[in-house]
């Protein structure tokens, strides 16, 4: 569907200098695919989504939609629609004529155009608006009318630029769900950009994770979550606890000393692609649970010491925040049913925790630069 | 709460008061000044005699007394030139504005300020010298008619000089500003990402301006031809310095009444009927403007 290869461009910075908003970005979108560009604010996501709909010009590079090359060929000609950030909804234009706007210019013949307009406003959920102006609108109305405008096109790839970010959380969660029901209905590729990881994780097929200019990593939700292949990336999506230090192998199990003078951390060997030397361990704050038995560890199984700093109850689950001898800091989520936890575990306690020694994952340590 | 209410409402009045009365003594009991005396007989040496009468009105319009005021409708054919004049003015500064407007709002900032302040240029001199200058120029012994003399394009020197094409001209020039703002405003204030959604949603660059910024700029084109039109339908200056006695408009005539024939009720007379048919202009302009606007978002 897009492919896009060894894609760059630059900007002048404002202050002097040049600014690498993408540097050698290749990637495949599938036919009817949800794929999310996930990143901060600076890492190119936006550049590289501008590009497919032909508002940047690539430095080097191309980008092909249905095998079909698009450099030098206008936005207003390419088989792709976007919805954007702040919905950009004409002001003077009436809901009908603001989704009409696409067909109206291409001269699609009136009683189609406004079949499908109906239709369009009919699937997004607001039937019989036509008339209103969009400044009579909710954001959420507003949104969903840009969503319509976007897709009434038939595009083969709607480009979204983080379409939910002004949206507040309850009305976001309920749109992440119609958009996915909406992309699955259409039948179309989705290019979702956006620097919410939860969202990433929520709406994706595919993850790419964006830092710099360059992809990070590109996976599946589960993937990325489980098996980040960098610190960056273990970092950007999800909550963990890394650990960086100096690691050396002793039989199946791999012992992390760290360089702050933290307690060892021992990890299961054989899924690490590093034996030994600099590395960091992550370790996912649901990997861990409130040691009970008390004396010897399970084969299989580590522990750690914390001191708790606090225990919150974040709904379902209690986040207890805490530190490691030296220090360092921990956050652990745990289930208890009963409620009771956040009494018994106070600020102060002294608790063991454990995990099982195959849940961490050990990632090559951040370069240096 | 009450006392709030009072705090809030002796400030309003701290506030509003300076600019109320500066506008109740020096505009509105003038301009009730002039109402009276349109009503009014003229007196011998220039002031009013206060006998009632409305044949100032029809000495303009067509029922004068035949004594003392005269029916002349050279009063209403100068009202039509004046309209004539100012409507052409607002016409040509508008299309010349709106291509520069367009392209200043596009600049990076810096680029702006520095054409704006270009645009303002011309205010650092004064009006009457600025319009000499173009006595100068258009005069038959100015440069252009020499030019044109000098490589054998012309024998004798154009008339341009006193001429309606000559007072547009000058009210062109000295209003190109007034209309130029009002459009850099709208149009700097526009949100490039509708135009961009416009190309996105696959209309090029022609569609995108007719049917996004051109829209979208309605406001600066109303308010730049209306503060276009108001001082070029009054204007004096032009048309007494570019027109000379064969271009009168409605101004040098009210002019004219005040300083040189001395009649005020008269001249009061001419000035109201200005003032009624600017807002009258006004009124249906600014209605038909508004309903093009609903009509085409039907």
């Amino acid at each position: 569907m897009i492919s896009i290869r060894d894609a760059s461009k630059r900007f002048a910075a404002p202050e002097g200098g040049v600014i690498h908003a993408l540097r050698g970005v290749s990637l495949d979108v599938g036919d009817k695919e949800f794929i999310t560009l996930l990143g901060p604010s600076g890492c190119g996501k936006t550049t590289l989504l501008r590009s497919i709909s032909g508002f940047e010009d690539l430095d080097e590079g191309s980008i092909a939609i249905d095998g079909r090359e698009m450099a030098h060929i206008p936005p207003y000609r390419r088989p792709v629609n976007t919805v954007f950030q702040n919905y950009a909804l004409f002001p003077h234009l009436t809901v009908g004529n603001n989704i009409g706007y696409g067909l109206d210019v291409t001269g699609c013949p009136r009683s189609e155009r406004d079949r499908r307009v109906a239709e369009a406003l009919e699937l997004v959920g607001l039937a019989g608006y036509e008339r209103r102006m969009p400044r009579q609108l909710s954001g959420g109305q507003q949104q969903r009318v840009a969503l319509a405008r976007a897709i009434v096109n038939r595009p083969r790839v709607l480009l979204l630029d983080e379409p939910l970010s002004a949206l507040d959380r309850n009305l976001r969660e309920s749109m992440q769900l119609e958009l996915k029901n909406l992309q699955h209905e259409l039948g179309i590729a989705f290019v979702f950009v956006t620097h919410d990881q939860q969202e990433a994780l929520t709406m994706s097929d595919r993850i790419v994770v964006m830092d710099q200019g360059r992809v990070q990593q590109v996976g599946r939700p589960t993937e990325v979550y489980d098996h980040p292949t960098s610190v960056f990336v273990a970092r950007f999506v999800g909550e963990g606890n890394l650990f960086e230090g100096e690691i050396w192998p002793s039989g199946d199990v791999l012992h992390l000393a760290g360089s702050d003078g933290g307690p060892e951390i021992s990890v299961a060997a054989d899924e690490s692609p590093i034996r030994s030397g600099r590395a960091a361990v992550l370790i996912r704050p649901e990997d861990l649970e409130i040691d009970g038995g008390g004396g010897a560890t399970d084969p299989g199984w580590a522990v750690l010491d914390v001191v708790v700093q606090q225990t919150l109850f974040v709904g379902t689950d209690f986040q207890i925040v805490g530190a490691l001898d030296g220090g360092l800091p921990l956050k652990a989520t745990v289930r208890d049913p009963s409620r009771q936890l956040a009494g018994s575990v106070g600020p102060g306690s002294r608790i063991r925790l454990r995990y099982r020694l195959r849940a961490p994952r050990v990632l090559a340590p951040e370069s240096d630069d | 709460m009450a006392l709030a209410l009072t705090r809030k409402r002796l400030r309003l009045v701290g506030l509003l008061s300076p600019v109320t009365v500066l506008l109740t003594v020096f505009f509105l009991a003038p301009l009730s000044i002039l109402f009276v005396y349109a009503f009014l007989e003229p007196g011998l040496y220039g002031a009013v005699e206060w006998n009632f009468s409305h044949h100032n009105f029809g000495r303009i319009l067509g029922w004068a007394d035949g004594v003392y005021e005269e029916f002349d409708p050279v009063y209403l054919g100068i009202f039509a030139r004046s309209f004539r004049l100012a409507l052409t003015t607002v016409a040509i500064t508008l299309v010349l504005c709106y291509p520069a407007a367009l392209w200043v709002s596009s600049l990076p900032d810096k680029w702006k300020s520095f054409f704006l302040f270009l645009i303002t240029l011309p205010f650092f001199a004064s009006l009457v010298v600025r319009l000499f200058a173009w006595v100068l120029i258009l005069r038959p012994t100015g440069w252009i008619n020499e030019t044109l003399m000098a490589i054998g394009a012309i024998t004798r020197p154009l008339e341009m000089l006193y001429t309606e094409g000559a007072v547009v001209l000058g009210m062109v020039y000295i209003f190109i500003p007034f209309m130029f703002l009002p459009l850099y405003a709208s149009l700097e204030k526009l949100d490039r990402g509708l135009l961009e959604a416009s190309m996105d949603l696959g209309a090029g660059r022609l569609k995108t301006f007719l049917r996004v910024t051109l829209p979208l700029s309605v406001p600066g084109m109303v308010g730049g031809s209306i503060i276009v039109f108001i001082p070029s339908l009054g204007n004096f200056i032009v048309p007494d310095l570019l027109g000379g006695a064969k271009v009168l408009m409605i101004g040098n005539l009210v002019e004219q009444q005040f300083l040189q024939a001395r009649n005020w009720p008269f001249g009061s007379a001419l000035a109201w009927m200005v003032m009624a048919a600017v807002l009258v202009f006004l009124l249906i302009y600014v209605s038909v403007v508004n309903r093009a606007q609903t009509m085409s978002d039907r």
